[in-house]
């Protein structure tokens, strides 16, 4: 186990070190540049050659490179070109809107998948089966902006339960986290479904009716425990997806979170922030990854057992 | 009163084709201290007929289509579900035949004996545990107290196997069938179980059926013999009357495949082609494909059970009044 978990561990590194690269590489192929916002008229030739020598544009892009990593390996991620704050500082400021949002979301999306998915296994080819598996197809398939704009017409303004937008009260959450939950718990319905049904049709069950076993306890101790392996790998995968993949929810609602700041700062080619915040959803995404594999293994002694 | 009466039961299975019958009116019948012997290929309904007994065809899309299966006086197939899983496990025990897909494979191997002992006796969980590590003991399984901390995965196909067969003997069941219990073992382990489950008849009392198409743990072991083929009873006796003189063809094909100690070379036979399949089994008598002795009734007309002398049922027209040595 604990090899298991270092070895995951140290993985880490390597794949951290190919996306610094690749996120560092796409910004500058994109075309434009950070200056053509940032001048505007009256700005002197000699202000933005002190800009460009500031930012270290005019070095090579390998130099710059090493420079940002060094820089970012030391707790640094430059500043924002267009708003002159420190990145790290703009991203904290961010973060929490879109851990709160994202958290409670995955949260959400786990409980109402999971439970749509052991009405639809232990009701199979009933009424609750079927529509259960709509509400998921429709979770599914629906856009969650526009899925967004429906809730708050519904929730906020015809019933006026909940506040249209914001970011400071528990209650500004709900809407957005449901929105966001309602895709994840779709997907997770249907896998944990189709798993369950797989388990129960495997040897061992019929093995623990010959024990004598009752129904209710082969289905949650025995098909659901071996059901929850896939689930698991779906949900870790979810973890990073919400962090930055929430972006047109938070845009429907208002957020700022972290999607917003790397959609403004790409529209201005801010690259110390867009780099920064890349970095941040990509580390989301291999830690989301990495939750994952160590919950696989709990959840399956021979994950624990493999050896490469 | 006998401990287990099976009484013309047949089986039925929906498939995607349709119905199928895998089992069509086998009687047997056993009593307490007694071991039978369940014997015949593959295919030919031995499983089932355990899956009959201990209840399971429901959760296997098939159903006990006709006939009987009492349980000390207890009729079986009149009793609901939640009666039914009070006798599974508890009072029949099912040995099952595949020990690599038997156990659950995200439990440890110990929790699962101990979860079905305490699912019928009250004990505390200490006391469980002692007492299937002292099961597994006797069964031959080395640092028992170890293996029962190990998960399904991390034991070869031997130590599973004995777990199953510890998790059927862990309960005290007044029946024991045990579905080819001794297939991933190697010889001397096998010996052992034999032993160990003469054993456990002799001292709890209680009646075992053994299913196995080793006719040498069938001689060694059993005190009756079942004959199936093709999801009939075709010949059913005392061991030694049936060894000694068998009847039926199939149970002649079947004793002569018997390797025996210095034979001559290439004197070892086999029987002429396979066990139909559950859909294409034949009319009249079931074997009469594969049958020397094959006549014109044996293709029309099943073969009734007649009694044999020597307590042996035969089910086979050279026994039968319309037999005629000249057709």
């Amino acid at each position: 186990m604990w090899q298991f978990f270092l070895r995951r561990l140290l993985l880490m590194i390597p794949i951290f070190f190919v996306l610094s690269v690749i996120i560092f590489s796409l910004i500058h192929i994109v075309p434009g540049n950070p200056l053509d916002n940032l001048m505007g008229p009256g700005m002197t030739k000699a202000y933005e050659q002190e800009m460009v020598k500031k930012y270290n544009l005019d070095k090579p892009l390998p130099v710059q490179y090493l420079k940002w990593l060094n820089n970012m390996l030391h707790g640094d991620l430059g500043s924002s070109i267009i708003e002159k704050r420190p990145v790290t500082e703009l991203l904290l400021h961010h973060l929490p809107y879109s851990l709160s949002l994202g958290l409670t979301a995955i949260a959400l999306s786990f409980v109402q998948g999971v439970s749509m998915g052991i009405i639809s296994a232990a009701a199979k080819n009933t009424i609750f089966d079927h529509l259960a598996m709509m509400i998921a197809l429709f979770g599914v398939t629906i856009p969650a902006f526009w899925l967004g704009l429906i809730f708050i017409l519904i929730f906020a303004v015809w019933l006026n339960w909940l506040p249209v937008s914001g970011s400071g009260t528990l209650s500004s959450l709900i809407l957005p986290a449901v929105t966001v939950a309602l895709g994840g718990a779709g997907l997770i319905a249907r896998v944990t479904r189709v798993a369950m049904l797989e388990v129960a049709s495997k040897d061992f069950i019929v093995m623990l009716h010959a024990k004598g076993l009752g129904k209710k306890a082969i289905l949650l101790k025995h098909v659901l425990r071996n059901a929850l392996i896939p689930v698991i790998t779906i949900l870790g995968l979810r973890i990073g997806w919400v962090l930055g993949g929430a972006v047109t929810v938070e845009i429907v609602f208002s957020r700022p979170g972290l999607g917003q700041l790397l959609i403004s700062a790409l529209f201005r080619r801010d690259y110390p922030v867009i780099q920064g915040a890349m970095l941040l959803l990509a580390m989301g995404i291999i830690l989301g990854t990495f939750l994952a594999d160590m919950l696989y293994a709990f959840a399956d002694p021979r994950v624990r057992d493999q050896t490469h | 009163m006998s401990l287990l009466v099976v009484d013309n039961v047949s089986v039925e299975f929906k498939t995607r084709d349709g119905i199928v019958e895998p089992l069509s009116g086998i009687s047997f019948k056993i009593d307490a201290g007694e071991i039978l012997g369940l014997v015949g290929e593959t295919g030919s309904g031995k499983s089932v007929t355990a899956q009959a007994i201990m209840g399971l065809l429901p959760f296997l899309n098939g159903r006990v289509s006709s006939g009987r299966i009492c349980f000390r006086d207890q009729d079986l197939l009149a009793i609901s579900e939640d009666q039914y899983q009070k006798i599974r496990g508890n009072h029949i025990s099912l040995i099952s035949q595949n020990p690599m897909t038997s156990l659950d494979p995200v439990y440890k191997v110990g929790d699962q004996i101990v979860e079905g002992l305490r699912q019928h006796v009250v004990i505390a969980r200490d006391d469980a545990v002692k007492r299937a590590v002292n099961v597994m003991t006797s069964l031959g399984i080395p640092n028992s107290e170890k293996v029962f901390f190990q998960y399904p995965h991390q034991l070869s196909g031997g130590l599973k196997q004995r777990i199953v067969i510890a998790m059927g003997l862990c309960a005290d069941p007044h029946l024991l069938i045990a579905d080819e219990p001794t297939t991933a073992l190697d010889v001397t382990v096998q010996a052992q179980i034999v032993e160990l489950f003469r054993k456990t008849v002799a001292q709890r009392n209680i009646g075992l059926i053994m299913i196995t198409h080793d006719l040498g743990v069938i001689s060694n072991l059993c005190d009756t013999v079942v004959v199936m083929y093709a999801g009939h009873v075709v010949e059913k006796g005392r061991v030694q009357e049936v060894f000694a003189n068998p009847m039926h063809p199939y149970t002649r094909a079947l004793l002569k495949c018997i390797p025996k100690f210095g034979m001559p070379e290439r004197s070892l036979k086999a029987i002429q082609g396979n066990v139909p399949s559950v859909s294409t089994f034949p009319g009249g008598c079931r074997y009469h494909l594969r049958c020397p002795d094959m006549k014109p009734i044996c293709m029309t007309e099943a073969p009734q059970t007649l009694q044999a002398g020597n307590g042996i049922e035969v089910q086979c027209h050279q026994f039968g009044p319309n037999w005629r040595e000249e057709l």
